[in-house]
């Protein structure tokens, strides 16, 4: 699916595994050392890759890659 | 043809402090590194002229103004300077310290010049090493450990043949992707109307001053005005001086372990600290505004590249004093978050938007303290020098845009350094001591009872 590769390749711009290695359990914090702010910048990059518009407030209930994928899914079937 | 570009909105940010001020020393960054070694200063020269290649920000120079005051930025091609090597082995090291913060001072003035200078220093008590004065548009603090860092592993490549340090990003491919970013038309109105919400939301923001109401009251008389919400800043007398606070490494874990348990960011810690510490010296007031740095710093590529990337936006708590410290500090941590999603945006826009809202007179500021957290220790990271002794330092540039701006970043033993640099023509020493003692005591009060509301924290430190 060209969108998680998409976002697989975006997520391995901010930490130092590479987009095939990451899996959905991946704890974008604990596992991919995302900060605070390396995580919402990433979702800003992300909204305007694959031009979708994120809840601000859902967004931080995001803790896996996995969830992520979700979310999106779900604004895609919206 | 050379190809030149506009400033992005972190430069633009030091640009339009050297325009208020009239002087390009507000603008000014250095820094020493040095080892208690000897050290081959042929082979360090070719090292750091071999930097400025690398190191593409280092050759950024920027266009005499238009006439609407506007300049642009490119990138020279290269830099034949020679790199002096001074002698100040003969000094004591208060001496050398006291010589190099003058340095310090020295403004680069000019237009299609090199805004980096870099001298090779012999210091006194065997130390030597080199001295970095550059303008802030071309480099932030970050940038500046990376440079160091970098500089020492071509050192001790060449020298002891260890690794060659791995490929910088490059800074023109980093700056065009910003600019590309900035002219975004989607993301720009999305940052634009996040923006404009808080406003919406909360209106015009209420100044507080480290010194309490008194100094708002002063503006208000100044501008004939009851209802002013903002105070003016310094613009004629920019002296500061430096004050020091080490928090032992101790009560540093308590602090670390607090954030980790409740997921809280150290940032959003000591944002709470001091916005809790104005709350308490401005009468109880809710709305306190403190503008936090934010180094733009998350890919690869922005962490090598260089440049200027740290930009401040204000963030704007109105906490009720029945709220408990746990919450109080989860609220900061909500707007914090949705700002850095929002980090993009030119800070200088909100308060053009303010402005044309509220007509707040020029040269006034609703903050009186400026945060930066700095959890990247500044130290040479090198397998090869860990066992030597290092002497670095950052200078002041002795002329301060803020009233009171601290810096916090680690100390080598892990305790907490809090560096608390103000402008001598409305603070003291004394009002630092207070701010420093305060923010303890709100915080380490707070961590230790959660439960207790900003209301009981305040009336009990």
């Amino acid at each position: 699916m060209a969108k998680v590769d998409e976002f697989k390749e975006l997520v391995s711009q901010y930490c130092d595994v590479a987009a095939e290695d990451i899996t959905d359990d991946m704890r974008f914090r604990d596992d991919l050392g995302f900060t605070s702010l390396s995580f919402m910048t990433f979702l800003g990059e992300l909204e305007d890759l694959l031009d979708v518009e994120l809840d601000q407030d859902k967004v931080l209930e995001v803790h896996t890659v996995g969830e992520a994928l979700e979310m999106l899914e779900t604004i895609k079937g919206e | 043809m050379r190809k030149e570009y506009p400033l992005t909105a972190a430069q633009n940010m030091h640009y339009k402090w050297i325009k208020q001020y009239h002087t390009q020393q507000v603008s000014g960054v250095s820094i020493v590194a040095s080892l208690k070694a000897e050290l081959d200063f042929g082979l360090l020269k070719k090292c750091i002229q071999l930097e400025t290649e690398r190191y593409g920000c280092l050759r950024l120079r920027f266009t005499k103004p238009d006439e609407e005051g506007n300049i642009k930025q490119y990138i020279a091609g290269s830099d034949p300077r020679d790199i002096p090597l001074k002698d100040l082995s003969g000094m004591t090291l208060a001496e050398a310290d006291h010589l190099m913060q003058q340095w310090a001072y020295v403004t680069m003035d000019g237009d299609d010049r090199p805004m980096c200078d870099i001298t090779m220093l012999k210091l006194p008590e065997g130390f030597n090493g080199f001295f970095i004065h550059m303008d802030h548009r071309l480099i932030d603090s970050c940038g500046l450990v990376v440079l160091v860092n970098d500089l020492m592993q071509l050192y001790t490549h060449f020298r002891f043949g260890s690794d060659y340090p791995a490929d910088l990003a490059d800074f023109e491919e980093v700056l065009e992707d910003d600019l590309k970013k900035a002219a975004n038309e989607k993301r720009f109105a999305k940052d634009k109307k996040f923006w404009d919400d808080q406003l919406d939301l909360r209106g015009e923001p209420l100044y507080s001053d480290i010194k309490g109401s008194s100094v708002l009251e002063e503006a208000r008389k100044k501008h004939n005005d009851p209802s002013l919400r903002a105070a003016d800043i310094e613009l004629d007398d920019l002296f500061v001086k430096v004050k020091d606070y080490v928090l032992e490494p101790e009560p540093t874990r308590g602090l670390i372990a607090f954030c980790m348990n409740h997921q809280l960011s150290m940032t959003n810690l000591l944002l709470l600290g001091i916005r809790t510490y104005l709350s308490k010296v401005n009468n109880g007031q809710e709305d306190i505004t403190i503008e936090n740095f934010i180094s733009r710093r998350s890919t690869h590529k922005e962490w090598t590249s260089g440049g200027s990337r740290t930009i401040m936006f204000p963030c704007r708590t109105v906490i009720s004093p029945d709220t408990d410290f746990l919450s109080a500090a989860y609220e900061i941590q909500n707007i914090q978050n949705k700002i850095y999603m929002h980090s993009n945006y030119d800070p200088a826009l909100i308060y053009e938007e303010i402005r044309k809202r509220y007509h707040t007179p020029e040269n006034t500021t609703y903050a009186s303290c400026y945060l930066t957290y700095q959890p990247m220790p500044v130290r040479v990271d090198n397998p090869v020098l860990e066992n030597m002794q290092m002497f670095s330092k950052w200078y002041s540039n002795g002329a301060a845009t803020k009233k009171m701006y601290l810096t916090v970043s680690f100390t080598r033993d892990q305790g907490m350094n809090f560096s608390y640099h103000y402008q001598t023509a409305h603070l003291t020493e004394k009002d630092m001591e207070l701010l420093y003692y305060y923010m303890m005591r709100v915080l380490f009060k707070g961590i230790s009872e959660p439960d207790l509301t900003i209301g009981e924290i305040m009336a009990q430190v």
